[in-house]
């Protein structure tokens, strides 16, 4: 399926370029991200010679517009459209166009009032491989507080859910009980985020979230993991002989530590360093650790 | 307590009439030139025509920052807030003389907001933490701020005995008021070198895991 999805790139393009070719007056606040995630288990494979490790190229582009909606709060409505493109799994490179809506408020005045913000988005996703063609929404509701001029924290609740596009299962295969649609997820998430400021120029990320719900596990045919799974289709995108399985009811635990060092106003230069653990019913388990170096661009 | 040092005295005459000058230089004890330093020089005894009577003034909000950082005014003086800026701003002061809010909006303020005692008035933007500014309101006519070269000269003054004073942002200590007599037709320079504290400020940095402005 390699070449499928030009179309999609070549909006993910011409947003880019709507982003930064427009006048600057507009009230428009556009965000533009450059960067490389380097991923040591791609595949979410528990078993060493099944995890891919790969490194993607990642742009992004982000529209988004305020609303206000009274004296103290304001909404925001905006689109969104990503490229990744990994350097060996390239069924798994994709594009996205998405839309977005959120709102905010901060209950009192000054520098330490409390605020909360309710956001959801919705995007296509469209990979070079079908099978991973899907559409993801999620809705997520925040509060958080300024502690001191340094130390700002927020906690949250957030829901996601993506819809694996096409069903794989031939009508003729003997599945009875899977179905084909391993890409088909939710799940419900728990999240904290801490920043501290070390000066005006860099300051430190952290974040933990726990999720309880489905995720996707790509190996090679392996008879634990398709009793372990509730639906399951080949995946090229990982491997000729990689195979997708569903596993419903786990639990992953993300850590996430990082830098950001401004390099003006509007821009910064972000490193993060995540690590996820995966618990599944049946020891199915997993882990993966994630890089990301992101330039950011604000206007 | 930082003293304020006193370099040079009395110099050249420059103006006609009754009136004097005060140059002013503040630098930092490092030598450099300090920006955005309110200079005043409160008369002793009443003026029977003060130079200037309080007036409309505006500090701006432009690229998410006010401008200018530092603005001295008289006290009595309205102020408004244009929001030269196509995201809403709420502007807030919870400074003892002058408490207010201006809720999210855009453009300018119907009312100016007056600013009736003097003293300092820290102002800051509740959507953008990063934001701050400050209104020096003065109970003397005599005012100024310095440049980038640190000077600054207030013209006009008349003869008599001041109390002179420097006030900035980032003092370290509080600079102790000079007393000094103005002479007509003088021109009067004077140096102050003065500590200065970093500049306490949230960090403004777009992120990849952060949405929204707080």
């Amino acid at each position: 399926m390699v070449g499928k999805g030009r179309k999609l790139r070549a909006v993910c393009i011409v947003s880019v370029a709507l982003a930064f070719g427009g006048s600057a007056h507009a009230q428009w606040t556009r965000q533009l991200e450059l960067g490389l995630v380097h991923d040591t288990n791609l595949s979410r494979a528990q078993n060493p010679e099944d995890q891919i490790k790969d490194t993607a190229l990642v742009a992004r582009a982000a529209l988004s517009r305020p609303f206000p909606i009274g004296d103290y709060a304001d909404a925001t409505a905006g689109v969104d459209a990503r490229l990744t493109r990994y350097t060996k799994s390239h069924g798994a490179s994709f594009a996205s166009l998405g839309a977005n809506a959120g709102a905010r408020r901060k209950l009192g005045l000054g520098l330490t009032a409390p605020w909360i913000a309710l956001d959801g988005n919705a995007a296509y996703e469209d990979a070079r491989e079908e099978i991973r063609d899907a559409m993801r929404y999620a809705v997520s509701v925040t509060a958080g507080k300024r502690f001191t001029p340094e130390l700002d924290g927020s906690v949250g609740f957030a829901y996601d859910r993506r819809v694996q596009r096409k069903d794989y299962v031939e009508e003729d295969e003997d599945l009875t009980g899977y179905g084909g649609k391993p890409f088909s997820l939710q799940g419900r998430s728990l999240f904290a985020r801490l920043n501290y400021a070390l000066g005006e120029r860099a300051g430190l990320i952290g974040a933990a979230a726990l999720r309880h719900g489905d995720v996707v596990s790509s190996t090679r045919r392996n008879f634990a993991i398709f009793a372990g799974s509730n639906a399951i289709a080949d995946d090229p995108a990982l491997g000729a002989d990689f195979i997708a399985y569903r596993l419903s009811g786990a639990s992953t635990r993300t850590l996430s530590g990082g830098i950001s060092w401004s390099l003006a106003s509007r821009t910064a230069l972000e490193a993060t360093l995540t690590k996820d653990d995966t618990t599944v019913r049946g020891g199915l388990d997993y882990r993966a650790v994630i890089f990301a170096l992101t330039l950011i661009h604000r206007q | 307590m930082n003293r304020p040092f006193v370099l040079a005295m009395l110099s050249t005459l420059s103006v006609a009439g009754v009136a004097a000058d005060l140059h002013a230089v503040v630098r930092s004890d490092k030598g450099e030139p300090v920006r955005d330093a309110v200079v005043v020089a409160v008369p002793e005894a009443p003026v029977a025509k003060p130079g200037r009577a309080p007036k409309l003034e505006q500090v701006e909000q432009i690229g998410e920052e006010f401008v200018p950082k530092v603005k001295a005014i008289l006290v009595g003086s309205p102020v408004s807030f244009p929001n030269r800026d196509s995201v809403r701003h709420h502007v807030y002061s919870f400074s003892p003389p002058k408490r207010f809010d201006l809720p999210l909006y855009v453009g300018t303020p119907a009312k100016p907001v007056v600013f009736d005692k003097p003293g300092v008035v820290v102002l800051g933007c509740n959507i953008h933490d990063w934001m701050i500014g400050y209104i020096y309101v003065s109970e003397s006519p005599y005012y100024a701020t310095t440049g980038a070269d640190g000077e600054v000269t207030i013209s006009g003054i008349p003869a008599g005995d001041y109390t002179v004073r420097v006030w900035h942002p980032q003092l370290a200590d509080v600079v102790e008021d000079t007393r000094r007599k103005l002479e007509a037709n003088e021109s009067a320079d004077m140096l102050w070198r003065v500590a200065l504290k970093p500049e306490v400020r949230i960090r403004r940095a777009p992120s990849a895991t952060r949405r929204g402005p707080y």
